[in-house]
């Protein structure tokens, strides 16, 4: 097997290892989590949301082909949210989760509404999947008690969210900029969807092309250190005693044994996608 | 890089959700160098190339105060513009072409303009006529392509000089006043010590007085030139991307 594929090999499995590791993180804390049934919505709302940040750090992890400009922050955008709604909610669980789940009821029955408006009759398919939605919904909350927000679910934006939650930085320098390839704005369009003409008659104007950009595990680092930051959260909030290790701490000891370098001295990690 | 200090945009003026930087504060409205002034005086860029700054600003010097004495219009114009020609009829053009015959600037005037006369329709300054032995087409891509990236960048001095130039034909042909209070920028500085504080000085001045030479408060100028050059350009030649050297 060549060089080349063995570090293949070796980047694919040191992944599978860390997949693993932040499986065997969020299940250790979901086991030793007390959970007050009474409050089920409580530990709902909160376990969902870490078991949430796992399963798209796992997604990135296994996938190589999207770790790039193009699609990776799409997923670390996400994560970020996630871990500014989760540390929002932690600092006063019981209200903020039953404001979150009934945000998120209000949403659902909208959609149904909007459902309804365009079905017709004969339309089994789209009846059944009514059928099926307004049941799931009708099992947490009676329909004609639920709200419909359509503002923000915590009643503040995500600026003034991550601002209460002490998540300043994370929300300056990466939920702005993975924003930036969310919504597909220019400063993310002009640098990943066009290139430069070198033809001084044209203005240096820059053409659209579809462009192949360099495959970059830094993204999964960084969506490492967003599980990281999402169980630090949750530990200090429920001061449990975790055995498993922490995932930033992990992929940083073990990187360097297949890669040589730090992951910190890789120069692409300042890419944002933006 | 040194930490920025204080706060973030401090001098923006903030609006709804908007931060207004300063100069719009004052409601400026944006003119491009590149997209709306550049095409106009690029045709400076050539003559300064071909014939360096001192010839080529006294031929368009001479060109303007031609065309200002025979004009129609008791208007200003500033003939360091190409549009600025369009104003002139037939009879006038002729009269132009006459006078640089006669002290022997036309064929310097045409071989220098032969990019813009050669490759590009409706150049505004065509009347002066294409050089007796023009160059191929090749060989005029290239040297406007050259004079395009040198002149381009409006804080570099080919670019300066060009708009210093303007400035400078504005002056000479009526039309700019100073009160007692403000000094005339040195333009020679422009050329001759361009990276002193004087020139540096001057030059700020010039690019903000072309601003407002291209978009006069009282009207709108017509950017037909500019667009046809711009467009024109892209069809003339095709995309050079960074890797096509390697190919």
């Amino acid at each position: 097997m060549s060089k080349e594929n063995n570090d293949k090999e070796s980047l694919l499995m040191f992944m599978d290892k860390y997949c693993s590791l932040i499986i065997e993180g969020f299940r250790e804390r979901w086991k030793k989590w007390e959970i007050e049934i009474y409050d089920s919505e409580t530990y709902e709302a909160i376990g969902g949301l870490l078991s949430r940040q796992v399963t798209l750090s796992m997604s990135l992890a296994s996938a190589p082909q999207i770790w790039n400009g193009h699609v990776a922050p799409l997923l670390l955008r996400a994560m970020t949210d996630v871990h500014i709604t989760l540390a929002w909610i932690l600092l006063d669980p019981k209200e903020r989760a039953k404001k979150y789940i009934l945000y998120g009821l209000g949403q659902e029955k909208l959609y149904i509404e909007h459902l309804k408006t365009e079905a017709v009759a004969e339309d089994n398919r789209m009846n059944h999947m009514i059928e099926v939605r307004e049941s799931w919904l009708k099992s947490q909350r009676a329909d004609f008690l639920t709200e419909v927000n359509v503002g923000n679910w915590a009643g503040l934006n995500t600026r003034e969210m991550a601002s209460e939650a002490d998540c300043q930085g994370l929300y300056k320098y990466a939920y702005t900029p993975f924003s930036g390839v969310a919504h597909n704005m220019w400063q993310h369009i002009s640098r990943y969807n066009l290139v430069p003409c070198n033809n001084p008659l044209h203005k240096f104007h820059k053409v659209a092309d579809v462009l192949d950009v360099p495959s970059d595990p830094d993204y999964v680092y960084r969506s490492a250190k967003y599980v990281d930051r999402s169980f630090e959260a949750f530990d200090k909030k429920y001061n449990l005693p975790i055995s498993t290790p922490m995932p930033h701490d992990w992929f940083v000891e073990e990187f360097i044994k297949i890669n040589k370098k730090p992951i910190e001295d890789n120069l692409e990690a300042i890419d944002t996608g933006t | 890089m040194e930490k920025k200090k204080g706060k973030i945009l401090g001098d923006h003026k903030k609006v709804g959700s908007k931060f207004i930087p300063p100069m719009s504060q004052l409601g400026m409205t944006e003119v491009s160098y590149v997209n709306q002034i550049f095409p106009e005086i690029i045709w400076m860029g050539l003559l300064n190339k071909r014939e360096g700054y001192h010839t080529g600003i006294r031929i368009v010097e001479f060109m303007a105060k031609k065309s200002i004495e025979i004009k129609n219009t008791e208007k200003f114009v500033n003939f360091s513009l190409a549009s600025s020609y369009t104003l002139l009829g037939a009879d006038q053009k002729n009269q132009i072409v006459a006078e640089l015959k006669k002290n022997s600037f036309l064929p310097v005037l045409q071989k220098s303009l032969a990019p813009l006369t050669c490759l590009y329709e409706r150049f505004p300054m065509a009347f002066l006529g294409p050089p007796d032995d023009h160059n191929s087409k090749e060989t005029m891509l290239t040297i406007i392509k050259e004079c395009i990236s040198d002149c381009i960048n409006k804080y570099e001095q080919p670019g300066m000089v060009m708009q210093a130039t303007v400035m400078y034909i504005r002056g000479i042909t009526g039309g700019l006043y100073f009160t007692n209070n403000i000094k005339p920028p040195n333009l020679d500085k422009i050329i001759t010590d361009f990276e002193s504080d004087e020139g540096k000085k001057a030059a700020a001045s010039v690019r903000a007085f072309v601003m407002s030479e291209y978009m006069p408060m009282e009207g709108k100028r017509s950017d037909e030139w500019s667009r046809s050059f711009w467009n024109q350009g892209y069809k003339i030649d095709k995309c050079q991307f960074p890797w096509d050297k390697n190919e």
